[in-house]
């Protein structure tokens, strides 16, 4: 996050952040995208999670979690998650009030041309969010490293490449993009095949008789199993009890 | 009539050629299509793509593939097909490779590729009588970008260089480019449109594809729920519902002559297909725009009045 007074007209990755929201727990972990990578003594690290994390921090790092999904199901009825991240930011960093907040929420929605009640929506969840956060304020700028050459740095041991490895974005949890889940209820289940078929991930996978089971590691919650099912047998639920 | 080995949804292949895990978005139209035609095709495949969204369905150290893969600039999936093609002959010509290990050449890329970017080297490929697939997914825009309008964007559709303003209250104005008649124009062995509401029909369109040689092309309907501003669930529907309103004719042309595998007894008005995407709504609020909506169902009509003819 860069804040300034006056128009932020530089563009790029941030290497030394003071404050990393990450909006999805798996992202924690993928090598790829590296969310805690330059975080340092002092750092705040916000994951929407509606479970508690159990992270444990080699740095002196301050987490913190809420369930922002939830949040947003209850006041928007719809996973997006940008005005409610955004107020979390804001109150993080101590030094944006409630009222600039709202009024950029406003602001910006209304130029995307959205509906008046969708705004007033957005607003109400990120009021929601923004007390729902105590403000940690900003590390004093002596933490801040200098500048340096930044170093590109090999996958590491959790994506390894390989030109011939096929199949492996399984090892990709796509699970944690799902916000409600499908469930199978076998008494209603009659072996058709339909939610095999038409599960656009191949994560719908059918026994000898030909009953489904769904792979809930990789299940992105496209829900067009519970849509396509002609015997409505796919129940859908806000989080898997095992999950 | 030939014999078919694919009669109901029982009969659609067990075997996966694509894992989960891809990068694409929940409810992915154009994902879904390839899962079921990489199935009909089998094993054996290189998918020659062009810059789009399926680009990053294999971002390097990662694939859902169990096929190869080989990426190319936007406007040249089917010039890279043909190398790989000819590589894949002289290898076996020389006898370095084994007639068993032989690859089918796939080219995969979005409408912008398609349509627009890479016609030419589609063209030139289709005249080589190249030795191919080509599997366009349509999503009616550059999904990977943003959703700009490309030349199979719908007409009447909003788009992010198409937005309904005062000027042009319908959004896009132009028609969307007849790519099926466009390709089928080189008189290749077979060209078809398929549509993952109707797997049964594009595993059999497949199956016929495959026993000929030279270029074979395969136009598939893809919703797209970001672009589209559609709910994830409701992909396959809504391309079911592209079908039954008449608005995407499934259809093949085997050496240049038309056949309509799929003919709508009674056609839904295509209302019901426009009404529930976010990119036609300025055609419903605040004011319904019933020139526009009259004018697609009239060309949608046209289109079916000489099929029935």
């Amino acid at each position: 996050m860069r804040l300034s007074d006056s128009p932020i007209l530089e563009r790029g990755y941030i290497f030394n952040p003071s404050h990393v929201l990450v909006t999805e727990p798996s992202l924690l972990f993928d090598p790829t995208v590296k969310p805690l990578e330059g975080m340092t003594e002092g750092s705040v690290l916000f994951v929407n999670s509606s479970k508690d994390m159990l992270l444990v921090p080699s740095r002196k790092v301050c987490l913190l979690h809420r369930d922002i999904t939830g949040l947003a199901l209850k006041y928007i009825g719809r996973d997006i998650l940008s005005a409610a991240m955004g107020a979390v930011a804001c109150k993080l960093s101590g030094l944006i009030s409630l009222q600039s907040m709202v009024d950029s929420i406003e602001e910006e929605l209304a130029e995307l041309g959205l509906e008046p009640d969708v705004i007033e929506k957005n607003v109400q969840l990120a009021k929601e969010c923004y007390s729902s956060v105590e403000s940690v304020g900003l590390r004093g700028l002596s933490h801040r490293p200098s500048h340096k050459v930044v170093e590109v740095q090999y996958l590491g041991e959790n994506g390894i490449p390989d030109l011939l490895s096929m199949g492996n974005t399984v090892l990709r949890k796509t699970g944690s993009w799902r916000v409600l889940t499908p469930i199978v209820s076998k008494d209603l289940c009659t072996a058709c095949g339909i939610c095999y078929t038409y599960c656009p991930e191949g994560c719908i996978s059918v026994d000898e008789q030909g009953y489904p089971s769904i792979n809930y590691d990789n299940c992105k919650g496209c829900m067009v199993c519970t849509i396509e099912c002609p015997r409505k047998a796919i129940k859908i639920e806000r989080e898997a009890p095992w999950s | 009539m030939s014999i078919t080995k694919y009669r109901t949804l029982k009969d659609v292949p067990r075997e996966e050629f694509l894992v989960p895990g891809a990068f694409l978005c929940a409810g992915c139209g154009a994902l879904l299509v390839m899962r079921l035609f990489h199935k009909a095709l089998g094993g054996n495949v290189v998918w020659v793509n062009a810059a789009g969204c399926i680009t990053l369905m294999a971002t390097f150290p990662y694939t859902p593939l169990k096929s190869s893969w080989f990426y190319t600039a936007m406007a040249s999936a089917p010039a890279g097909a043909q190398g790989i093609r000819d590589a894949l002959d002289v290898l076996i010509g020389k006898g370095k490779l084994d007639p068993s290990e032989n690859l089918k050449v796939v080219v995969v890329t979005g409408d912008g590729a398609a349509s627009d970017i890479g016609l030419q080297s589609t063209s030139g490929a289709i005249h080589r009588d190249l030795d191919f697939f080509y599997l366009c997914v349509d999503n009616e825009a550059y999904g990977n970008t943003g959703f700009q309008a490309s030349s199979l964007s719908p007409m009447g559709s909003g788009t992010a260089t198409t937005k309904p303003t005062h000027l042009y209250p319908a959004g896009n104005v132009l028609p969307k480019k007849d790519l099926f008649e466009i390709w089928r124009s080189h008189r290749p062995p077979y060209v078809a449109t398929i549509s993952p509401s109707h797997v049964v029909d594009m595993l059999r369109k497949v199956e016929k594809a495959l026993s000929f040689k030279g270029p074979r092309l395969f136009l598939a309907l893809c919703p797209c729920p970001t672009g589209w501003g559609t709910e994830p669930s409701e992909s396959v529907r809504l391309a079911r519902l592209a079908v039954e309103t008449g608005m995407w004719p499934l259809k093949e042309a085997i050496y240049g002559e038309v056949f309509h595998t799929h003919i709508p007894s009674k056609r839904k008005p295509v209302e019901e297909y426009l009404k529930v995407q976010r990119r036609f709504a300025h055609l419903f609020k605040p004011v319904k725009n019933e020139n526009v909506i009259a004018e697609i169902q009239r060309q949608v009509d046209d289109y079916w009045n000489k099929v029935e003819r």
